[in-house]
């Protein structure tokens, strides 16, 4: 018989046993049975009637606990257009929070065969459904695009974007998502100040000028000539494609206009040229929708061209992609892979400039320094270029990743970090037990073993100092921010009106004897969430505020021991990267799916799921090296190809 | 009574809105008459995130003679420039998260959209865009938006809603939040700018009319959502291209600004201590009613969960956020307490400035209607109940001031706005859930 929730026990027996019986009265042994007698695999409908006995109490019959009700489950098709549904409930019985606490456990060998089971099953059926592209990109450039694309436009150092709004992450966590780049009442002034400051800083340098103002006019060649070829070409970089005569004409009337009026050659030309930089073509990436409705095109080679700089550089294409794509020669595996690889390990900074928006929004680590200050009243000695170093130094361990084509799973454990003199000093660490003379310049470092714990993310002062207070770490953030940007589960709000909780452990341990079980019946949705963040965050006690290495706080001696739900005992932070490697796939899938968002620069819908698990295969197929899945997010079916959907098309 | 009778001159701009006039016909439209009425009345909302203390916000007494509350205390002798009113919320956002919903939604009073990006939706127009469409095409710019605190990176995944909500307040249409700038050098040189346009130099209006032609024309190839979009850069250009044609018009209607920038000193660059940042954009804010360049303004002491660390206060140790989940614990009650008597003491100051500058007969503060608080009461409990609103300024002498209202306990936060869009000539007789203006406001 089944043990019914207390919170339950009203609800008629009689309704629930009917309802059963009416949609699966043709299974005539339990799943149990059958899974154990027979040995018999998993199929659709022992896994339905798992659902119907373990989780019916709270989440079928108009109880949809969690806004979860099993009978959007019931039908072979919910493993596609309930994906993420059946994704939440594999996650939740693995890590063995799902039934709560107050319910009867799934037996072990069957809650591992169904986990197995959902994984295996819908990956299968949206494989099977096939690859669906998206939505053509339409969107402003954000602001730091911007910028580096003005840079790289006229070859200036000069910061063209600064007085534009700050743009605010939308979709997947990034600035650049086309829904949340707004447009304000006044940014058509403000890219004409910057577009009058950046031709006039280009104008009194040299190289700058002569590159700008490349033809002049001769015997051969007259004043609008000159004036044509000049704006034809940087029409045509700023435009990212080829321009027509017609397209040139009005930028060339501004300049013979204002030639007209006795405006210097050169002036006139400049004059001429602000229309180009605040034209919206140029300062939107606007990709040609398909003709017929939902019909799906390959991207144009000059959209693709784009598409793959703003990706990797974040800035506009450079000379070669624009050439390959004149030729038409870009749209093809080979040629993609080739670029793809190029414009990783090109020297120079565009690489970085990419990860630093990537890494620092995926992480939250470009807040430090700005929206995350730390306290100098605190921490007097940090000054500037230690807050510098620690927002970087993710940003660079993963650009040296994607360089060396090393795995990804490097960012969970390895044997080296990048650190700098400010980083040693931050982290405290014993300059005879490392190797290397530091200066301000980041740079790759063996680590010994005692200091094994400074690798991957979680060895990152600045990972743990986002995730802190003001003047104290957080093992609510910490968990939270794990299990959120690390294994991609989505955390329901805290209720509201609910007082935030005591976070000291010795209150959440309290708790675990019999007030926990209490405060559970009492509340559990506070349980919910908090089995699953807290212990994470107890196994990273070991790191203040700051993340630095601690043995001791006011309270005593660190216990950095942690059990986890699912009663695995984790020991500290590398217990806890253990703990994230035998969970290498999810983490692998988590970084697969913000990356897409990012290289898409807008939300991920349904329709990607297929791009996302082919994405994943190719980085387990690859030895998780972390090309693999530039490769495959440049190769899927959502970055080559544009298809016309509506605003409720999935 | 729910309607405050209007004069002709608010009539005559009332249909100037309806008929959508650019701002030049505006401007002309002003009669030599105009010029000697009473100055405008200036509209300002400044928000402060994470709610108060609640027990020692609220006066004891009702009516003019009230004892000050300690969290009220740095008014000082302006206790007579404000009023405190107690019992108003906003129904539609008692749902939701702790913090995005209401602050979001303080002066739309409408239920956002839950979304990290997608369908991005206040569910209504803001009360001081409201007021700028109706008095904004007096002035170069119809408001101006301003704030403090950088936007955290990424969106909220714990709460799923988008950081857009948490740090706009100001919605243009349900689905245009506009932007707010953190920099107060930047908002200097703007106004600078835009108080001295129509020099010698060549004139930018070919450009922007090129533009226009040029964004008509992609926008044809664009999805509905897409041409939204870029509607909103036309609009822009568009904007740009009326305040530069009035401004190089020689016509003796023209907008002069009442201030000589040349004359004032620019504010620093990257100023690290937010107590300098926010003086410095209250200056600002001064400055920019000074000068007439705007009549309506928004500010935001910080976004919605502001992290910003107070420990610059004596006896804070942390963050605004975390203060304000005090657990009910003393010391924590306290630091909550300093930080939002160090808001009231920042109010005090830019009611100070203002009352400063003198305008005729009175001065810029008794021309103003601005609304002091917060979207939320206590923190702790993220209560949307009895939200701490103050409103300082006379309205042109329309409002009557150093009052404490108490309300019906869960009476309309609507009433307030729509109260203040009166006062500001706005021939408005609804707005959002209201039920009528707040009579016992005005003198």
């Amino acid at each position: 018989m089944l043990l019914l929730h207390p919170r339950h026990i009203e609800t008629p027996m009689f309704t629930r046993m009917a309802t059963l019986m009416i949609v699966f009265a043709s299974i005539a042994m339990t799943w149990s049975q059958a899974v154990r007698a027979t040995g018999q695999d998993m199929t659709f409908d022992l896994a339905s009637e798992v659902l119907v006995e373990s989780c019916g109490d709270c989440h079928s019959g108009g109880a949809d606990e969690g806004g979860f009700a099993i009978e959007d489950l019931a039908s072979e098709a919910s493993l596609v257009t309930q994906f993420h549904r059946w994704r939440k409930v594999r996650e939740r019985l693995d890590e063995r929070t799902m039934p709560p606490s107050d319910a009867e456990p799934l037996e072990d060998d069957v809650n591992a065969s169904f986990v197995t089971w959902i994984e295996t099953s819908t990956t299968n059926a949206i494989i099977e459904r096939g690859p669906i592209a998206g939505p053509p990109q339409f969107r402003r450039l954000a602001k730091y695009e911007y910028s580096n694309t003005i840079r790289d436009l006229l070859g200036i150092h000069f910061n063209a974007g600064q007085g534009l709004p700050e743009d605010i992450a939308g979709g997947e966590g990034f600035a650049n998502a086309a829904e949340t780049l707004l447009i304000s009442p006044a940014i058509a002034d403000q890219y004409l100040q910057a577009a009058i400051a950046a031709l006039d800083y280009a104008s009194k340098d040299a190289n700058a000028r002569e590159q700008l103002i490349s033809t002049v006019p001769n015997e051969s060649t007259t004043e609008e000539g000159a004036a044509r070829a000049n704006l034809r070409r940087l029409a045509e970089r700023a435009f990212r494609r080829p321009v027509s005569q017609q397209e040139l004409d009005g930028f060339v009337k501004l300049f013979v206009e204002a030639r007209d009026d006795d405006t210097p050659f050169e002036q006139a030309l400049l004059f001429a040229m602000r229309g180009i930089l605040i034209s919206p073509r140029f300062l939107f990436i606007a990709e040609q929708p398909p003709v017929e409705p939902d019909a799906t095109e390959p991207v144009s080679d000059h959209e693709l061209a784009v598409r793959l700089s703003y990706f990797l550089w974040a800035s506009m294409p450079d000379e070669k992609l624009r050439q390959l794509a004149d030729e038409g020669r870009l749209n093809n595996e080979a040629e993609l892979e080739k670029q793809v690889s190029r414009l990783i390990r090109a020297r120079g900074t565009h690489l970085q400039d990419s990860m630093e928006q990537f890494v620092g929004s995926w992480l939250g680590t470009a807040d430090l320094g700005s929206a995350k200050q730390i306290d100098r009243v605190r921490f007097p000695r940090m000054t500037d270029p230690h807050v510098a170093a620690l927002r970087k130094q993710p940003v660079v361990v993963m650009e040296s990743i994607l360089r060396n084509n090393d795995s990804l799973l490097e960012l969970i454990d390895a044997d080296w970090t990048f650190l700098n003199n400010e980083l040693v000093t931050v982290y405290q660490l014993r300059r005879n037990k490392i190797e290397g003379n530091f200066v301000q310049r980041l740079v790759r470092v063996e680590l010994p073993d005692e200091y094994r714990y400074r690798s991957g993310l979680l060895g990152m002062g600045g990972v743990m100092a986002v995730n802190s207070y003001a003047r104290r770490g957080s093992p609510i953030l910490r968990g939270a921010f794990i299990l959120e940007k690390m294994l991609g589960v989505e955390l329901p709000p805290p209720p509201p009106e609910v007082p935030a909780l005591d976070e000291s452990k010795q209150a959440a341990e309290a708790a675990t004897l019999r007030d926990r079980l209490e405060q559970h019946r009492a509340n559990p949705a506070c349980a919910t969430c908090h089995d699953r963040i807290d212990p994470i965050g107890f196994a990273l006690e070991n790191f203040d505020e700051l993340g630095r290495w601690r043995d001791r706080d006011q309270g005593g001696e660190i216990d950095a021991t942690t059990l986890m739900a699912d009663g695995r005992q984790v020991d500290g932070v590398q217990g806890l990267k253990d703990y994230l490697m035998s969970r290498k796939e999810t983490f692998v899938r988590v970084l697969a799916r913000k990356m897409l968002g990012y290289a898409l620069g807008r939300s991920l819908r349904e329709s990607d799921q297929y791009a996302i698990e082919k994405i994943v295969q190719r980085v387990k197929d690859n030895e998780y090296r972390s090309q693999a899945l530039v490769l495959g997010i440049v190769m899927s079916e959502p970055f080559r190809n544009k298809r016309t959907v509506g605003e409720t098309t999935p | 009574m729910t309607w405050k009778p209007i004069n002709r001159r608010t009539v005559l701009r009332g249909a100037g809105v309806a008929l959508a006039l650019p701002w030049l016909e505006a401007m002309a439209g002003r009669s030599a008459a105009a010029d000697s009425e009473s100055p405008p009345v200036r509209t300002a909302a400044m928000f402060f995130p994470n709610g108060v203390r609640p027990d020692c916000w609220t006066p004891e007494q009702v009516g003019g003679e009230w004892d000050v509350p300690r969290q009220l205390a740095p008014l000082g002798d302006h206790k007579n420039d404000v009023s405190v009113l107690t019992g108003l919320w906003h129904q539609a956002c008692d749902t939701g998260d702790g913090h995005y919903v209401k602050d979001a939604a303080w002066l739309t009073g409408t239920t956002i959209t839950k979304t990290t990006g997608v369908n991005l939706n206040s569910g209504g127009v803001s009360m001081d865009q409201v007021a700028a469409k109706a008095v904004g095409n007096a002035t170069p710019l119809p408001s101006l938006e301003l704030g403090i605190e950088p936007v955290r990176s990424g969106v909220d995944g714990v709460v799923g809603y988008t950081r857009v909500y948490g740090a706009h307040i100001s919605w243009r249409t349900p689905t245009q939040p506009l932007s707010k700038e953190i920099n107060p050098r930047l908002v200097f040189d703007r106004m600078t700018r835009i108080a001295t346009t129509g020099s010698r130099e060549r004139s930018n209006r070919p450009l922007l009319d090129l533009v226009n032609e040029d964004a008509k024309r992609l926008r044809d190839q664009l999805g509905r959502s897409d041409q939204r979009r870029m509607d909103q850069y036309l609009d822009s250009v568009r904007s740009l291209e009326q305040r530069l044609a009035q401004a190089e018009s020689p016509s003796s209607t023209s907008w002069k600004s009442k201030v000589d920038f040349s004359t004032r000193e620019a504010p620093e660059e990257h100023p690290r201590e937010h107590a300098r940042r926010v003086k410095l954009m209250l200056d600002m804010m001064a400055l920019a009613f000074e000068s007439d360049v705007t009549r309506v303004i928004t500010f935001m002491f910080g976004n919605s969960v502001s992290t910003v660390n107070f420990s610059f206060l004596d006896g804070v140790d942390d963050s605004h956020h975390e203060t304000s989940h005090h657990q009910n614990k003393e010391e924590k009650l306290d630091q909550y307490e300093k930080i939002s008597t160090w808001h009231v003491a920042q109010l005090t100051y830019l009611l100070a400035k203002l009352k400063s500058i003198r305008e005729g007969d009175s001065n810029v503060l008794d021309n103003s209607c601005i609304l002091f608080g917060s979207a939320l009461r206590d923190g702790n409990r993220h209560s949307p109940h009895n939200l701490p609103l103050l409103l300082a300024g006379a309205g042109g002498g329309k409002l009557k001031t150093g009052q404490h209202i108490k309300l019906t306990n869960d009476s309309p936060m609507a009433n307030l706005l729509l109260t203040m869009l009166q006062a500001a000539d706005v021939p408005q007789t609804s707005f959002a859930d209201s039920t009528g203006p707040i009579d016992s406001l005005f003198a």
